[in-house]
C-alpha cells in the first residue's frame, strides 16, 4: 500500500529511504548495492524494500465509503 | 579489574565500542534498560477530516510510529505539575491540515518546539479534493509500554579469548571461518576478534589436524556493545541514558526501603 514507517520485525525508521530506493532502482541500479548504500543492514529491513509495492496512489481513486 | 571503555566505530546512527572488567548481568541489565528511557512519540490523534484511501486508524498508527526529537526539559506526564491533565511541559502538538493531490511528508506536520527526526517520511497519498485535517498530541513514554516509544537498539556480545598453538602454514583455514575473519600473516593463522562470533567452525576444523589446536572461549568480563540510534537521540546517548534509567529505578527501591527504618 504504502510504505511503513518503520521495519515489521526490528523497529528501524525506513520511511524517508523508500524515495531514494524507489528512483534508484528504476535508474536500473542493483538493489543490492542500493540497499547497502542506504545503510539496511538486516534481512528484515530489506525484505521490506524488495517487497513493497506502492499501491495507494491507485486505490486512492476508489471510493471509501 | 577497573572498567574499561574502548571505542571501535561511530557513525552518525550507529556506534560500537568494548567495555571491559564488568559481567553478563551488568551488560544485560544496561541492554534491558534501553525499554525504560523515555522517549517522545504521538500518543492521541483526532480527525476532524480524512479523505483519503487509509482508514482513521491506520494513518494514526503511522503517526504514532514517526520518530521525535525531544527537548531535554520535556517531563513524563504522570511526573507533571499539571498532575497528568496534559499542559506545554509534558504534551507537544501537532496539526496537519492539507490538501492533495500530493503525497504528505512528515515536513507537513506543524508544532511548536518539536521536531520530526526525519522530515521525508511518506504519511499518506492525497488524490484530487481529497483532504485531511487532523490534531495530534505526543507525550513522553517509555518501551516497556509500546515498542514506539524505544530510542534505539542496543546489544552486546562476549570478546573471543582466543588461543591458537601451532597450525603453522595451513592456509585452508581462511576458507572454513563463515564471518571471514581468520588472516594468514607470515604462516601463522590469526583471528579478527571483532568479526569472530565464536561460531567454532575452526576450532571443529582444527581437530581434524596434525600439530594444530585452536582454542575459543567468551569472555566473562569483556563485552562487545552495538548501539543504533532511531533518529530521537545520538547512539551514545542511549547507553547513558540506559544508564541512569537503571539509576532513576534503583533510586525508587531505595527511597522504599527507608520504610523499614
Ligand atoms: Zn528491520
Ligand atoms: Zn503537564
Amino acid at each position: 500500500m504504502i510504505i511503513p514507517i518503520r521495519c515489521f520485525s526490528c523497529g528501524k525508521p525506513i520511511a524517508h529511504l523508500w524515495e531514494k530506493f524507489k528512483a534508484r532502482v528504476e535508474k536500473g541500479e542493483d538493489p543490492k548495492k542500493v540497499l547497502d548504500d542506504l545503510g539496511l543492514e538486516r534481512y528484515c529491513c530489506r525484505a521490506v524494500f524488495l517487497g513493497h509495492v506502492d499501491l495507494l496512489e491507485l486505490t486512492s481513486k476508489f471510493k471509501k465509503f | 579489574m577497573a572498567i574499561k571503555i574502548e571505542k571501535l566505530s561511530k557513525e552518525k546512527e550507529k556506534i560500537s565500542f568494548i567495555v571491559r572488567g564488568i559481567n553478563n548481568s551488568v551488560a544485560n541489565a544496561i541492554r534491558r534498560s534501553v525499554l525504560e528511557i523515555p522517549t517522545l512519540a504521538i500518543d492521541t490523534v483526532e480527525f476532524y477530516k480524512n479523505d483519503s484511501a487509509l482508514y482513521d486508524e491506520i494513518l494514526a498508527h503511522r503517526l504514532g510510529l514517526v520518530p521525535l526529537k525531544a527537548t531535554k526539559t520535556f517531563v513524563q506526564r504522570g511526573k507533571c505539575t499539571c498532575k497528568g491533565k496534559g499542559c506545554l511541559k509534558c504534551t507537544a502538538t501537532f496539526k496537519l491540515n492539507t490538501k492533495g493531490p500530493k503525497t504528505v511528508y512528515t515536513q507537513d506536520l506543524k508544532s511548536k518546539g518539536v521536531e520530526v527526526a526525519y522530515p521525508e517520511m511518506p504519511l499518506i497519498f492525497l488524490n484530487k479534493d481529497q483532504e485531511i485535517q487532523l490534531t495530534a498530541e505526543a507525550t513522553l513514554g517509555i518501551g516497556k509500554e509500546h515498542a514506539k516509544f524505544t530510542p534505539g537498539l542496543l546489544w552486546f556480545n562476549s570478546y573471543p579469548i582466543i588461543e591458537i598453538e601451532g597450525c603453522a602454514g595451513a592456509e585452508d583455514f581462511v576458507k572454513v571461518c563463515p564471518r571471514k575473519a581468520i588472516t594468514i600473516k607470515d604462516k601463522r593463522v590469526s583471528i579478527d576478534p571483532l568479526k569472530c562470533d565464536i561460531c567454532g567452525a575452526c576450532v571443529e576444523y582444527s581437530k581434524n589436524k596434525e600439530k594444530c589446536s585452536i582454542k575459543i572461549t567468551p569472555s566473562e568480563e569483556d563485552f562487545i556493545f552495538y548501539i543504533e540510534s532511531f533518529g530521537q537521540t545520538k547512539p551514545e546517548e542511549i547507553f547513558i541514558d540506559a544508564i541512569k534509567a537503571i539509576d532513576d529505578n534503583l533510586d525508587k527501591i531505595v527511597k522504599d526501603s527507608k520504610k523499614f527504618k
